[in-house]
């Protein structure tokens, strides 16, 4: 690596994160268009932005690293079958909402991961390693958040890869909700999916839909949760702060869709219910907790 | 205002598919029309699924020849989460044979089959109408029609009527769009009054021949949309044509719009020939709203206004 850090990244947060050699390494950035850029906080945990990493998605030149933000996003949900369209980025996320995301100034990138990234040659903007989106809904303070994409996982797959991105996903969400100032949260992910693990993260997920036909995947679970600085703080890996989480009363198997509907039908009869803490993945499959609420 | 379209109303029925705490920011009786209360779906329950799959066959009939098919965890994430759809149906027992197999209606079903759709969510600076209000800024991305690939199928003027009730089902003062230049759904878009020009080729989209588009929504657009389309009393007078198949042309307006110009589309396409033009009225930097005359050759994009046809 070459370069040094930006000083964009002096003393940011103020407690202690689980890695906090990301701060060292990496560079935050925003795509949001100008008409919706005075509603966001640009100096989340007191890290700026850098004024060249705010992105205005309706200009020519932001081509070049939107289509690396699609590239990410090919990388991280590929594999799952759920990447993202230009126009999903675009009439989506781009125009209505924002995207945060942290990335690596392309001289301090890993030589070997230029292919692996598919950097057009002469690519001088952030490399973006990270990005959570999210759209506004009905009131101000709630979103839905509809990707999270850390190329952490990737890049330690990499043969003779030493780099440590522990921690990236969960540290870029954080940021994100206090860049865009969430206070109500609502997300949607798969039972089987490892995400959950960093859902969780944020304390309690109050169940919205336990099985959902609308969506790609009817073995898909709603949930939210109100936002604190202690979730945020959590999250990180700030090990003082500690969440209350309720005893689970049941665990659903990531596999078992009658549960799923069953779970269903009791949540549209009124029932209310969260999942307290991370899955189980062992060699029994995937076990979600659940908790009553109530 | 909808006596033109009493015929349409004969047959078709409104719809909107939105989660529970969102109805309450939306307009049931829209222009006087009631959305029956059957016919308001909450899709996060389970049993509404035989819609909700042939509205998802109508966005793959009219979106998926631009490639630009909506995934149902799009639908889901970027549609049921954030905002709502509204739209038009067909009483099944009202379709001939060849229209419930086009639109895979099951043997024995007797609801409702989606013939358009309406999807808006919320814009974030349509926050700043304060804490406990809706949002007035909406992105309307996507607007359809069964007759834009199967005419005939539908009575005709239900992408007009489906543009104009929904206008009024959700809370839009600020509209945004994204629309294809070659849309023929630019036309009803148009007959909206005059609309800001955002992005005139807009590489970030699938299909960088793609215009971001932004209107005020007025007491009156949604009467002028149904009964007056031609006349607007807001819109300036076109000073330019734009040729929407000339990427050149659209790419020297883009860079005008980064370095401060302003332009409107005040009035619909126009054919002559392969030629597509679109009026618009173009403002450069620093200059104000009044009609300004420019003639440009090759890759420009103006020509004098009186050239701009049915708006002038």
């Amino acid at each position: 690596m070459t370069g040094q850090p930006p000083s964009s990244r002096a003393q940011p947060f103020g407690f202690p994160i689980a890695n906090p050699g990301l701060v060292a390494l990496l560079e935050p950035f925003v795509v949001v268009a100008p008409f919706n850029r005075p509603m966001l906080e640009l100096a989340p945990y007191g890290w700026r932005i850098p004024a060249g990493n705010v992105i205005d998605p309706l200009r020519l030149g932001s081509e070049p690293f939107l289509a690396q933000l699609q590239r990410l996003d090919g990388l991280t949900f590929g594999p799952e079958g759920m990447p993202m369209d230009r126009w999903v980025f675009y009439d989506c996320a781009e125009l209505p909402g924002a995207i945060y995301g942290l990335g690596i100034a392309p001289d301090r990138l890993w030589p070997w991961a230029r292919d692996l990234l598919d950097l057009p040659r002469g690519y001088s903007a952030l490399v973006p390693l990270s990005m959570y989106i999210a759209i506004p809904m009905r009131r101000p303070g709630t979103w839905f958040g509809h990707n999270l994409a850390s190329l952490g996982p990737v890049l330690r797959s990499q043969p003779g890869c030493d780099v440590e991105l522990r921690g990236l996903g969960a540290l870029t969400k954080a940021l994100a909700f206090r860049c865009f100032g969430i206070d109500q949260f609502w997300g949607a992910t798969q039972w089987l999916s490892r995400a959950l693990f960093i859902h969780t993260k944020f304390g309690p997920l109050d169940l919205q839909t336990a099985y959902t036909p609308a969506h790609t995947e009817s073995e898909t679970l709603t949930y939210g949760f109100r936002v604190t600085d202690e979730k945020l703080r959590a999250s990180m890996g700030d090990t003082t702060v500690s969440l209350h989480r309720p005893e689970p009363t049941r665990w659903i198997d990531g596999r078992d869709v009658a549960a799923m509907q069953s779970l269903q039908d009791e949540l549209e009869a009124g029932a209310r219910y969260c999942v307290p803490g991370p899955p189980v993945h062992d060699e029994r499959g995937v076990r979600v907790p659940i908790a009553a609420l109530d | 205002m909808l006596g033109p379209y009493a015929r349409l109303l004969e047959h078709c029925e409104p719809f909107l598919i939105a989660r529970e705490d969102i109805r309450a920011d939306l307009n049931a009786d829209p222009l006087g029309i009631s959305i029956e209360p059957d016919h308001i779906i909450d899709p996060q329950q389970q049993r509404f699924g035989t819609l909700v799959r042939m509205l998802r066959l109508l966005d793959q009939l009219t979106f998926g020849p631009f490639g630009m098919e909506m995934p149902p965890w799009v639908f889901y994430d970027c549609a049921v989460m954030p905002g709502a759809i509204f739209g038009l149906a067909l009483p099944a027992a009202e379709l001939e044979p060849w229209a419930r197999g086009a639109m895979q209606v099951p043997d024995g079903y007797n609801g409702m089959v989606p013939i358009s759709q309406f999807i808006a969510i919320p814009m974030l600076e349509g926050w700043r109408a304060g804490p406990d209000r809706p949002p007035t800024s909406w992105n309307v991305y996507t607007l359809e029609s069964i007759n834009q690939v199967s005419p005939g199928f539908a009575p005709a003027g239900v992408l007009r009527l489906t543009l104009a009730l929904g206008l009024s089902v959700f809370p839009i003062e600020k509209l945004y769009a994204t629309v294809q230049w070659r849309s023929p759904k630019l036309s009803s878009y148009a007959d909206l009054g005059p609309l800001e020009i955002l992005t005139a080729y807009t590489p970030a989209h699938s299909l960088p021949r793609t215009t971001s588009l932004r209107a005020h929504i007025g007491p009156r657009t949604v009467e002028h949309l149904l009964t007056a389309p031609r006349f607007h009393p807001t819109a300036p007078a076109a000073n330019a044509l734009l040729d929407i198949d000339d990427v050149a042309a659209l790419r020297l307006l883009q860079r005008d719009l980064e370095r401060g110009a302003r332009a409107w589309l005040v009035g619909r396409p126009s054919h002559t020939g392969p030629r597509v033009h679109v009026p618009i009225h173009r403002v450069a930097p620093g200059g104000d709203t009044a009609p300004q005359a420019e003639v440009r050759t090759g890759a420009g994009y103006a020509t004098s206004a009186h050239d701009a046809g049915a708006n002038t």
